[in-house]
């Protein structure tokens, strides 16, 4: 693994050729490959795509919380600025207790399911003493409470004491996922993961939990990764965008030209099959469905779904162009 | 004309508390009344515990309800012995609704038998193929099994599965909440192309607001087991006279750059 003494200035973690994969049954199933990734401070990045893509794996990669009985992540770097030495770091290569230090205290993420994300039998300030306490050796009782209430406050969860007397069930899923974004903010990370945090609740709590997290943004400085199937909830809070298909990147854009002039005709069939209040009529949808990473060998993945492509596509790889600050995989693309 | 009529329909469920000792119970749905004419699609959109499932088995006379009653074509509906329901479901779950362990040819063997009172012996190959083609499922194996397919062509199995049956009426129950948004569109446009071609009426059920606008002639919008707002779906879309309406609309999420 390298070392890296520079970064582009204002960049906080930078993902360099990251592959990932699991073994199941003997065998190696590929998930990412070669992906690159990078998250300036106090952006916002959207990483949108089908399911089985590879956006979840990504998450647990840049943290490597993907099991090492279930699967690896190789081949590439994660470099990460460290905020007290201004120090560059490799993730991908530090040893256990380098890294315990980075998760959950300048990295940390929130999953889907909170019921799920939580201990069902502690109450939740056990769990949140726990997790401070992991980062703040020899604290005082008086620090913990007055941290813990004010961002208990800051996603208006009140009041603490009655919240943190709780069990993870005696919330709703809406109230218990702000809880849990109030613990991932405990220790005062620069960058939330935050995959898919809305999708297992109500559209209504789905609107709160997109304001908490817009408001949270701003109140302590963070950078996001926002992970999610749907573009329309993409669009509302992040600054760039990241479309990943079948493990690799496919189309990296700011928000502001990727929904407007999308380059990448897979991004184009996905936007165009985003549901519209009140749009009568033929529903546009992509033909077949997203294949496994690594299931298509040759050419472009999305080949045999494009209505663009042509023999070209089935036999040479795309290859990343890069204008600007647009990058797209597509032969036959702008 | 409406096929389907429910006239203020109530559902109480008893809640057990130790040793069965009856500890409350539960009031799902409260004076529910809805018309589904013939060829439509109602659309049934409320948050989770709304009492929208539970209409949805009522329809399908898997639950009963406690007051109230269905009228299928001006009639009382009691149910006839030996005869597949006019209502047939299609889930919410693609992964749980489909028993792993027949395979596809012989669940829909099954469900044509079912539809049609001839013995399963009888069902010929032409006439599965013949539901798989509603569906868009033509070319697959009759000898597979559900789980070598994925979520989207799940559901349109569990969909051929209910149109075997000759259904006058089919009931999807978040039949897309499962589904990635690009499938969700797959399987949309074909609950669409069924209404609109077989002229079979839906009744479809979902938690959004913006997927039930995109295929419903009229919408019911349920809260606590109540309706709040039933009409024509363009006028609900456009003017909605419920507060909980319009807090449904605007908590659709609206892409600033498009």
């Amino acid at each position: 693994m390298s070392e890296k003494q520079s970064m582009p200035s204002g960049c906080i973690l930078e993902g360099e050729k990251l592959s990932a994969e699991y073994f199941s049954a003997g065998k190696n199933i590929p998930v990412l490959k070669e992906v690159d990734i990078s998250l300036k401070e106090r952006e916002c990045i959207g990483i949108a795509g089908e399911s089985g893509c590879g956006k979840s794996t990504l998450a647990l990669s840049l943290l490597r919380l993907i099991d090492e009985d279930e699967g690896r992540v190789f081949g590439g770097n994660i470099f990460f600025r460290e905020k007290k030495h201004e120090e560059i770091i490799n993730i991908a290569a530090v040893d256990k207790h380098r890294l315990l230090k980075v998760r959950g205290k300048e990295i940390s993420l929130v999953t889907q399911d909170p019921y799920t994300s939580f201990n069902p039998v502690i109450k939740l300030y056990r769990q949140f003493r726990e997790a401070y306490s992991v980062h703040n050796p020899g604290f005082e009782e008086k620090d913990f409470f007055l941290r813990v209430s004010s961002l208990l406050e800051s996603v208006n969860l009140y009041p603490p004491e009655k919240i943190l007397q709780s069990y993870p069930h005696q919330l709703s899923g809406g109230m218990l996922q702000r809880a849990s974004l109030a613990m991932a903010l405990l220790n005062e990370p620069r960058i939330l993961i935050a995959d898919e945090p809305t999708s297992s609740l109500d559209v209504t709590i789905q609107k709160k939990i997109m304001e908490t997290l817009k408001n949270l943004r701003s109140l302590y400085n963070l950078s996001i990764i926002f992970i999610s199937h749907d573009l329309n909830l993409i669009s509302e809070i992040a600054d760039r965008v990241y479309v990943l298909y079948a493990g690799k990147v496919v189309e990296t854009a700011p928000s502001a030209e990727f929904f407007k002039d999308p380059y990448h005709p897979y991004s184009a069939v996905l936007l165009k099959s985003l549901p519209k209040l009140g749009a009568r009529g033929r529903i546009a949808s992509i033909p077949g469905r997203a294949p496994q990473p690594g299931a298509i060998k040759k050419g472009c993945a999305f080949a045999p779904r494009c209505s663009y492509a042509d023999g070209e596509c089935f036999r040479n790889e795309p290859p990343l162009t890069r204008s600007g600050e647009r990058e797209w995989a597509c032969l036959k693309g702008k | 004309m409406n096929i389907l009529e429910g006239k203020d329909i109530t559902k109480l469920f008893i809640r057990e508390g130790f040793l069965g000792s009856r500890s409350g119970c539960v009031e799902a749905l409260k004076g529910v009344d809805f018309k589904v004419g013939s060829g439509e699609i109602l659309g049934i959109v409320g948050e989770s515990g709304s009492g929208k499932s539970t209409l949805a088995r009522i329809i399908c006379s898997l639950e009963t309800p406690t007051s109230g009653s269905l009228i299928w074509d001006e009639k009382v509906f009691k149910g006839e012995k030996r005869k597949a329901h006019p209502a047939q479901m299609v889930f919410q779950n693609p992964y749980g609704s489909l028993n792993p362990k027949l395979t596809v040819g012989y669940m829909l063997r099954e469900a044509v038998s079912a539809g049609s009172l001839k013995p399963i012996r009888n069902i010929k190959e032409d006439e599965i193929r013949k539901v798989l083609e509603n569906v868009g499922l033509e070319e697959i194996s009759l000898v597979s099994y559900p789980h070598q397919f994925s979520g989207g062509q799940k559901q349109r199995l569990g969909i051929a599965r209910a149109l075997a049956l000759n259904p006058r009426l089919l009931v999807c129950d978040e039949p897309v909440s499962a589904l990635d948004i690009s499938v969700q569109a797959q399987i949309l446009e074909l609950i669409r192309l069924i209404n609109s071609e077989k002229g079979i009426p839906v009744v479809f059920i979902a938690h959004d607001i913006e997927v039930v606008s995109m295929i419903s002639s009229s919408i019911l919008v349920m809260k606590d087991g109540r309706v709040v707002e039933y009409g024509d779906a363009a006028n609900i879309i456009n003017s909605p006279s419920a507060a909980y309406t319009r807090k449904l609309i605007e908590a659709v999420p609206v892409n600033p750059y498009m």
